[in-house]
Formats: C-alpha cells, sequence, structure tokens
C-alpha cells in the first residue's frame, strides 16, 4: 500500500493547494462578510476598529435602515417586478427559442445574429432610446415600465440558454408527441418545455439576478415612489450629511440576501446548464 | 388495420438533395413488410413520409383507400418506434403509455385498462410507476412498443427498434415482435439495415438500394432468387460467392466456364441463356451450396478444388476460406470435415443453385 501514502513533497503541493482555494475564497467573501458583520455595529465600532467583531450585536442598523429609506416599500417592488419580469422573459424566449431551434423559415439566422447582438451593446448606449421610448408609452414611473424593459434586457441570455436547451433535445421526442396526437402548441408545453426544465431555471435564475440588482434603468425610469426598486434605496443612505453606516450596510445585507439565496438553491442547475452541450452525455 | 399503398412517390429534401425518385409500394392489410438496405438508401424517409413526419414531394400515399399526403400525424391513426425509443423523460411509464389516450379523451378506467393490459404482455407491470430514467434498454424499448400498441393504431412503424440493444437482447425482442404482430393482427411496416431481422421477421422484405426498391418478395424467394447483383450480396450471411465465368456452347448446350472447370446448367434454364454464347458473366454461388461430403463428390460433373486458406470452426459449421480458379471463395460445410490450411479441397459444387448475372446490367439471368 505504500504508493498509496503521499510523498512529503505531495503532502506540501496539497496543503498549498488548499492555501491557495482558501485565499481564493477569503478575497470573494470578505467584502459581503464584513458588510454583513458591519450591519450588527455601531457606527464608532466601525470608525474605530473596521475588522472587529461586533461588541454586542445590535439591530439599530436595520432599525435605522427602516426609517431612514422607505426600504420595505422598494423590497415589494422589487419581488413583483423582478418576478413578473422574469416570468415573462422565459415564457416569451422559451417559445421564441423554440421556434428558432426548430423551424426554418427566411431570415431566421440574421434575425438571430442581430437578437444576439443586442449582448454586445453596452446598457448605457440603451439608457436615452429606452428611456424616450418608456416615455412615450407613458409608462415612466411605473412598474409596467420596469417590467417591459427588464424583460427586455434579459433577452440575448435567456435566447441563447434556452435555444441551446431546445437543440439539445432530440427531435424524436416532438414526433413521438406528434404521432401519439399531439399538435404543435401542445407538444411544446407538454413535452418540450418540461424537457427544457434545466434551461428554463438557469435563464430564469440569471434573469432574476440581472433584474434584481439592476440600478440604471430603475433610476432613469422612476420618480417617485410607486415603482423605486431596493438597490435605489440604498442612495438614501450616501446622501445624508452624516453616514449611518450600519444602516447603510444592514439595507445592503437585505437587498442581497435573495440573490445569494436564489443562486446557492438553483447554483447547480445554473452550472450545468451553461456548461450544458460541451460535452456530450 | 389498414393497406398502404405508395404510389409514384418522390422524395426532395431541403437543399435539393433527391433522395427517391419514384417509389411503388403496395404493402397489404395485416402484412408484416421489412425495408431492408444499407445505411442512408432512404428507408428512414419512406417510413416517415408513411408517419407524415416528412412531406411527400411527389406521387400519391394511401393507408387505406384513403389519400393521405396532406393529413398531419395525428390524424393517420398510426404508431411508431423510434430507435432511440423517445420515450418521454418527465413522465412514468404508465404516463408514457397513457399520452396518446388522453389526446383522445378516452375513459379513464379504459386507458387503464389497456395501459395493464399492454403491460403485461410485454412484461412490464412492474415498471409502470418508474420514469425512462431508470430504466435498462431493453426494458425502454418494451415501453415504446406499448407505447405504440394501447392505441390499437391502424398501422405499426418500426425504424430501426432493436438497433440500440447487444446482440443477445436483439435476438429475444425480435421474435417478440413477431409474436406481437402475430397477436395484434395489424399491418407492420419495420425498417432495419440487418438483413437477419429482415429474414426471420418479415412476410415480404423490401431491398432498397439509393431510394430505389430492388426487388419486394418473401425472405424465402429472396434468397432463393435474388433479382439482381445487390441483392445477391446483400441477402444472406455469409456472403454469396461472386465470381468472374464465362457462358460457353458445348455440344449443344451452355455451360459456365470458371477457370479450369465447365459447370453444367440444368436442362430447364437452358433458354435463359440464349445469347450468351462466349459472353463473360458473373457468376453466384452461396458458400453452403458448395458440398464437401463424400457422397456428392462421386458424381464428377461439378467438382472444383480450393485452396484452404483458413478454416473457422463455428461450432456446427466450419467456414473455409480460401482461392479456387484466382477468386476468393467461401465455403460452409458441416464441421466433421477437416482441411488445414494450405490443402486442397475438392467441393461438389450444387449446379441447380448456381445464379448468374449479366456483368454490364447486373440483373440476374438465371437463378
Ligand atoms: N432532413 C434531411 N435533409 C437532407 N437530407 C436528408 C435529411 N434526412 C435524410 N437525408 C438524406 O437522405 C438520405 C436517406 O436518409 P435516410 O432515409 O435516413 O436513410 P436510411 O434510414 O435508409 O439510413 C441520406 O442520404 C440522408 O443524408
Ligand atoms: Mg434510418
Amino acid at each position: 500500500m505504500s504508493h498509496m501514502q503521499m510523498t512529503t513533497k505531495e503532502r506540501v503541493l496539497c496543503v498549498l493547494k488548499y492555501l491557495f482555494l482558501a485565499l481564493c475564497v477569503f478575497v470573494a467573501l470578505f467584502p459581503i462578510i464584513w458588510v454583513i458583520m458591519s450591519s450588527f455595529k455601531t457606527n464608532a465600532e466601525i470608525l474605530s476598529n473596521g475588522v472587529a467583531l461586533p461588541k454586542t450585536p445590535s439591530l439599530t442598523g436595520y432599525r435605522n435602515a427602516l426609517t431612514i429609506s422607505p426600504i420595505l416599500n422598494y423590497f415589494g417592488h422589487s419581488i413583483i417586478i423582478t418576478t413578473v419580469s422574469t416570468v415573462l422573459n422565459v415564457l416569451f424566449l422559451a417559445m421564441a427559442a423554440y421556434v428558432f431551434a426548430r423551424c426554418r423559415f427566411r431570415g431566421r439566422d440574421v434575425l438571430y445574429f442581430i437578437l444576439s447582438l443586442a449582448m454586445v451593446i453596452p446598457m448605457t448606449a440603451l439608457l436615452h432610446p429606452v428611456y424616450s421610448v418608456i416615455q412615450a408609452l407613458g409608462l415612466y414611473d411605473t412598474k409596467t415600465g420596469l417590467i417591459l424593459v427588464y424583460t427586455a434586457l434579459n433577452l440575448p441570455m435567456s435566447l441563447l440558454i434556452l435555444r441551446g436547451t431546445f437543440l439539445s433535445i432530440p427531435r424524436a421526442l416532438e414526433e413521438a408527441a406528434y404521432v401519439d396526437g399531439a399538435g404543435f402548441v401542445r407538444t411544446f408545453f407538454q413535452i418540450m418545455l418540461p424537457c427544457a426544465k434545466g434551461g428554463l431555471t438557469s435563464a430564469a435564475v440569471l434573469a432574476f439576478l440581472q433584474s434584481w440588482n439592476e440600478f440604471t434603468f430603475a433610476l432613469v425610469l422612476t420618480s417617485g415612489q410607486d415603482a423605486r426598486t431596493l438597490p435605489l434605496s440604498l442612495s438614501y443612505f450616501t446622501a445624508q450629511f452624516s453616514f449611518d453606516y450600519p444602516a447603510m450596510f444592514a439595507a445592503v445585507t437585505i437587498a442581497v440576501i435573495p440573490s445569494i439565496i436564489v443562486f446557492a438553491v438553483f447554483q447547480e442547475q445554473v452550472v450545468s446548464s451553461l456548461t450544458a452541450g460541451s460535452v456530450k452525455e | 388495420m389498414a393497406s398502404i399503398t405508395l404510389k409514384h412517390i418522390q422524395k426532395v429534401y431541403p437543399g435539393g438533395v433527391k433522395v427517391i425518385e419514384d417509389l411503388n409500394l403496395e404493402i397489404q392489410d395485416r402484412e408484416f413488410i421489412v425495408l431492408v438496405g444499407p445505411s442512408g438508401c432512404g428507408k428512414s424517409t419512406t417510413l416517415r413520409m408513411i408517419a407524415g413526419l416528412e412531406e411527400v414531394s411527389g406521387g400519391e400515399l394511401y393507408i387505406g383507400d384513403r389519400l393521405v399526403n396532406e393529413v398531419v400525424p395525428k390524424e393517420r391513426d398510426i404508431a411508431m418506434v423510434f430507435q432511440n425509443y423517445a420515450l418521454y423523460p418527465h413522465m412514468t411509464v404508465y404516463k408514457n403509455m397513457a399520452f396518446a389516450l388522453k389526446l383522445r379523451k378516452t375513459d379513464k378506467a379504459l386507458i387503464d385498462q389497456k395501459v395493464h393490459e399492454a403491460a403485461r404482455i410485454l412484461d412490464i407491470e412492474h415498471l409502470l410507476n418508474r420514469k425512462p430514467r431508470a430504466l435498462s434498454g431493453g426494458q425502454r424499448q418494451r415501453v415504446a412498443l406499448g407505447r405504440a400498441m394501447v392505441r390499437d393504431p391502424k398501422v405499426f412503424l418500426l425504424d430501426e427498434p432493436l438497433s440500440n440493444l447487444d446482440a443477445k437482447l436483439r435476438t429475444q425482442m425480435r421474435t417478440e415482435i413477431t409474436k406481437l404482430h402475430k397477436r395484434l393482427q395489424t399491418t407492420f411496416v419495420y425498417v432495419t439495415h440487418d438483413q437477419t431481422e429482415a429474414m426471420t421477421m418479415g412476410d415480404r422484405i423490401v431491398v432498397m438500394k439509393e431510394g430505389v426498391i430492388q426487388q419486394v418478395d418473401t425472405p424465402q424467394n429472396l434468397y432463393d432468387a435474388p433479382c439482381n447483383l445487390f441483392v445477391a450480396g446483400f441477402i444472406g450471411s455469409p456472403q454469396m460467392n461472386f465470381m468472374d465465368a464465362q457462358v460457353r456452347l458445348r455440344d449443344g448446350k451452355y455451360v459456365v466456364a470458371l477457370g479450369p472447370y465447365e459447370l453444367p446448367v440444368s436442362p430447364e434454364k437452358q433458354a435463359a441463356l440464349e445469347g450468351y454464347d462466349g459472353k463473360n458473366v458473373t457468376l453466384g454461388i452461396r458458400p453452403e451450396d458448395f458440398h464437401a461430403e463424400g457422397a456428392l463428390l462421386a458424381d464428377g460433373d461439378c467438382i472444383v478444388e480450393m485452396q484452404v486458406d483458413i478454416a473457422e470452426l463455428m461450432g456446427a459449421d466450419t467456414y473455409f476460406h480460401g482461392v479456387c480458379a484466382g477468386t476468393q471463395l467461401n465455403v460452409r460445410a458441416p464441421s466433421h470435415i477437416h482441411a488445414p490450411a494450405g490443402s486442397l479441397l475438392r467441393l461438389a459444387v450444387d449446379c441447380k443453385k448456381m445464379h448468374l448475372f449479366d456483368q454490364e446490367s447486373q440483373q440476374a439471368i438465371l437463378n
């Protein structure tokens, strides 16, 4: 069994490997942990010793966050806008992606190319045109306006993921359904959508995260209290004369926790569908 | 239950690839017909046109008396079994089998009864609550058959249903599908590239090559009287031996000259060779139509000698590979015949079972 035991050199390498990974994890997690930790401290504690643990963890930061900004309202808006836009995005793009994956029609490839091109256009370049369109539609400062924009904003990514998913499903499955007596629409909803579950989930997660964290459009397309989303609430804390750091960090914590939960729950599916197709089963 | 008629069927794929030019075929009601041919010859295309999964580019396709060129699959009352099974992965076996019936708004109790009956016949009752993922290849194949069965379709279409199974299971499923056909009394159209499957299963076999039907006949007739070189070479395993030979007139009778040998042609077949005197032809003899047994060698007419290269013992038979009159030969003999490599083996040719083919047209001159 001697070959099973590690030589000294291997052992050192192994330790180094773990040290390196630990460093990576630390670099990635430190800011988030620091923010969450600091949200339980007082202003004085943060300013005197930034990295120490809170002496007596207090919820004052959270209480202040709720009074300084309408964070709960915004949280509600975010939930509505993000959920609806994600559902619409995935539903419509699943249909579009299916057609792109399966139907032959004139101009298909050009159309697909144009739609994917949206991925390389920087978001800031879209600000003004989108603002004008939303304004013209009378949707300025409404949830509907933001829902519309977010649905469209995630179009290229969802289309890419979902088309790939449908392409990977064998055609014989649909043909079996047709022969069994299902029409086009039923085949799509009862056979293809369930088979595309992995792709749908990851498209939805990515769309959710994108919409949840979106700041620029939310800022430009809203003005009042009816449609503002969670990322905007953070600006309340930096705008004060004296910074209330614990309150700000508490707000940040409230804002990031849903993203973390969503990603943690679906992480495996997202990763596997992003690499899908690279390895044949 | 229905007959199927293909009249002057054409298929051109988008991009202009003409796969089938002019295909004519009549499939009888309740017949088990096998489409066989090498890969890419248009078998699947033909089957998929019958199913309605591919458009017919020209000609007329009838199921029963009904012209179905423009009829969508779900209205053709056909069932299809796919090569890779195509089971719905998110449904249990039960739901897979019940799906088609549900779409037809069949009564729940009736669905239940039919699914259980089919499952019992196929011996998959204990699997009804499993998902396809949790089944072996053979079990999936049974489910696919069950899904087709529950519907009592007019026509069963099967596209290479056994090619994903291992050899042993394939032999077993072969007999089961044949039994199923007897039991269901329905028209079966079965596609395969494997001549053994075709020979063992079909009532009639359609041999295809490059989109053209070569011959349609019962397995026995195809084997005994192939209409051209392609069919002769495709049907039968091991393959028929082909040799260059010449037709000669000897004492007013035609004989086939093969190197130093002259093989007689039986009197009733003489007429077929009219006009071939002196012409080169291809002589075809199946490996089992050579005989090395002592009794048959007594008659001096049809004797040839083969230089043995290899002897392969298969159990009941031995295959001898060697050279005779300058051509490679395969001979199948009972295993009590022994001939070591390098030895000369005397063989009696069963001259009644000779096949002659025209070298230009490749058509059979006599069988
Ligand atoms: N969708 C398609 N588009 C273009 N050519 C096709 C298509 N499907 C099949 N073919 C061509 O048609 C020919 C016959 O195919 P197929 O019917 O699948 O053969 P088989 O089932 O006998 O192996 C092949 O040469 C194949 O390349
Ligand atoms: Mg095929």
